[in-house]
């Protein structure tokens, strides 16, 4: 590809392979650029302490191990943390999904009064940081008895404003006439949601259980406020312990962030296929 | 056995007036077609018999019950959408038997009436397909299926061959009024096509800006139109609608002055000096021949359809005029022909547009 001057014309269609090649190149280095740290942390989870910290680190591990894995599930309640992390990310998955489907629903296609500035105000809300509400919302939750409880993790966060607009944008695309449609066929409010709008509504669901799957197992700073015990502690807060040991066991560490990483990289798994699908198909006609 | 009533109903969006003061009654059985240009009020009406809108005032009444506040499902109604509003994802089979289901039929009964208008709308071999693997005339069978299922007292169709073509178009118009014959339903069918008003109705309701212009049977509607609208809406090629002048009657006769012309209109009383417009449909107009001269024309296009030939050409004041003459008649371009009509088929206008009559004229 030596050779090619930008004045040869942009018509040739050897400039045109060269264009697709240094594309390929900016793709294939933004690629490694993202994977990287992401093979580090599982190149040292699966190395020996002693090979984590020579002067000369090499990429490739020489020895393979799971002795930080053990180390980890020894010292610390590392499957109790887990099962608060899917606990907790379940819980909310249910009912942030659930409770932002009707939401969503409501506001895309019903008419009553103050609709609209509802909504705005749902979606002013999603321009407040959380840094902003964590101590009144500390103080609601410490008021409801629900510190150190997982529902004190679930329950504040439950109501997701940006789900909310999410699929109320998406359910505006959904014919009125189907929905006319169901109603004339005597269909129920009720069942006219569950069997009509929800089947069609599989792309965003898909989009909403990844992304409340991951806000929620990642969640750092809220859990970190409401949650004291180690014993109730979410994944997050227990790497986080691990870390801010006097001496910390890097490869323990790395251990636990890629057990921590599974749980997000199955539910993607799962749910892309409905993600394509979705934006493959969604005419209608 | 089911009749359908409107007095004096009304829809207003806000301030803003949908449907005035329309009163209509549907024999059991009928076909009834509403017309009107877009934006007309049609769909809206016919929304409002369905139940999903709220009649703001007036009184809809089925079967001799007040229906303005009883839900859309107990109507007694199925509906055919313009983009037939078939569930995605739900196959032929399911998309018909889901009001079924609703109902909470047995199984065998919904198999039953799945296959019964299965059968009659010719769907046997589709019923797993989803309706994105459907052609859209099948869409529309499907469309249509869905509301035979539910055996419905009437039937409203909402502009349901307007994503067809042409020709599929005129194959549905037929299927569907052979299903009319078939099942003796009452059916409303709204469509801003005269063709289809024309060729399906038993009754048209011609609709304009929220109001009824008029309401016959098509024939009615193209001897005897009230007013310049349904004149000019109503058959096809539309009616010349020419400006004219009466002059003062003589013997009781009208008379009008066309362009060069003066036309006496023995047919009509007479009625003083004032702009009017003379009304001749195409197809009653004759190159020379028996009949009234009304005038020359200089022909100006020319277009062969085959049995027929459609003339355009302007009057001596230049008024667009348009002829449709029988066979393969081919006068050239720039050539004058003279007009004649048989004067009874003559309609008046006056200003306001209403038609002159014997009893307008009476009341005048």
């Amino acid at each position: 590809m030596s050779g090619v001057t930008f004045e040869a014309g942009a018509r040739r269609p050897g400039t045109r392979r060269t264009g697709n090649v240094l594309i390929w190149i900016a793709v294939v280095l933004g690629a490694l650029a993202m994977i990287f740290p992401l093979y580090w942390m599982f190149a040292t989870a699966i190395r020996p302490r002693s090979e984590v910290f020579q002067p000369v680190v090499s990429l490739i591990p020489q020895v393979l191990t799971l002795e930080n894995f053990r180390n980890v599930a020894q010292r610390h309640p590392f499957l109790t943390w887990v099962m608060n992390s899917t606990f907790i990310a379940v819980i909310a998955v249910v009912i942030t999904v659930s409770a932002n489907l009707l939401c969503g629903y409501v506001f895309a296609k019903f008419r009553f009064p103050g609709r609209d500035i509802l909504f705005f105000a749902i979606l002013g809300a999603l321009m407040i940081p959380i840094q902003v509400i964590l101590v009144p919302e500390f103080l609601v939750t410490s008021w409801l008895g629900l510190l150190n409880s997982p529902w004190g993790v679930i329950l504040p966060r439950a109501a997701e404003a940006f789900g909310v607009f999410m699929v109320r944008q998406f359910m505006v695309s959904i014919p009125d006439e189907l929905i006319e449609a169901a109603r004339l066929d005597g269909a129920s409010e009720m069942r006219i949601f569950l069997r009509i709008v929800l089947p069609l509504s599989k792309p965003i669901i898909a989009v909403l259980v990844i992304f409340t799957f991951m806000w929620r197992w990642n969640d750092f700073a809220w859990p970190l406020v409401v949650l004291t015990d180690q014993e109730l502690f979410t994944l997050p807060l227990g790497l986080n312990l691990l870390r801010g040991e006097a001496n910390p066991d890097w490869g323990g560490v790395m251990a636990l962030a890629l057990i921590s990483l599974l749980p997000m990289l199955l539910i993607f798994l799962i749910f892309q296929r409905y993600l394509v699908q979705g934006i493959a198909s969604t005419g209608l006609k | 056995m089911s009749w359908l009533t409107l007095e004096h109903v009304h829809k207003r969006f806000g301030d803003h007036p949908v449907i005035q003061d329309v009163s209509l009654s549907v024999t059991n059985g009928e076909f009834v077609v509403f017309v009107g240009p877009s934006g007309c009020g049609k769909s809206t009406l016919l929304r409002m018999i369905a139940g999903l809108e709220d009649i703001s005032d007036g009184t809809l009444r089925i079967d001799d019950a007040v229906m303005n506040e009883v839900p859309a499902a107990q109507r007694g109604i199925a509906m055919v959408f313009q983009s037939y509003a078939l569930y995605p994802h739900m196959n032929v089979y399911k998309n018909m038997a889901f009001a079924l289901e609703t109902a909470r039929m047995t199984k065998a009964e919904i198999d039953m009436r799945v296959a019964r208008a299965a059968a009659i709308l010719q769907l046997g071999h589709l019923l797993d397909r989803k309706p994105k693997e459907l052609s859209g005339g099948q869409r529309q069978r499907v469309a249509i299926g869905r509301a035979i299922v539910r055996e419905p007292k009437i039937f409203l169709f909402d502009e349901p061959l307007s994503n067809l073509d042409a020709e599929l178009r005129v194959q549905m118009r037929v299927e569907i009024a052979k299903l009319h014959q078939q099942l003796g339903n009452t059916m409303i069918y709204v469509t801003h096509d005269q063709v289809e008003a024309m060729t399906m109705a038993d009754k048209i309701v011609v609709l304009r800006a929220g109001k009824v212009e008029q309401i016959g049977s098509p024939l009615e509607l193209y001897n005897n139109p009230v007013n310049r609208f349904v004149a000019g809406f109503i058959g096809s090629p539309k009616m010349n609608l020419l400006q004219a002048r009466m002059l003062p009657a003589t013997g009781g006769e009208a008379r009008v002055a066309l362009a060069e012309t003066v036309l006496p209109l023995p047919h009509l009383p007479g009625q003083d000096g004032a702009d009017c417009s003379l009304g001749v449909r195409p197809e009653h107009l004759r190159l020379g021949g028996s009949g009234t001269r009304i005038g020359e024309a200089q022909v100006q296009l020319v277009e062969q359809l085959g049995g027929s030939s459609l003339i355009y050409g302007v009057l001596s004041d230049g008024q667009p005029i348009t002829v449709q003459v029988e066979g393969q008649q081919k006068p050239k371009p720039g050539e004058r022909v003279p007009l004649h009509v048989d004067i009874a088929l003559a309609h008046l206008f006056l200003p306001d547009g209403l038609r002159v009559n014997a009893q307008t004229a009476a009341r005048g």
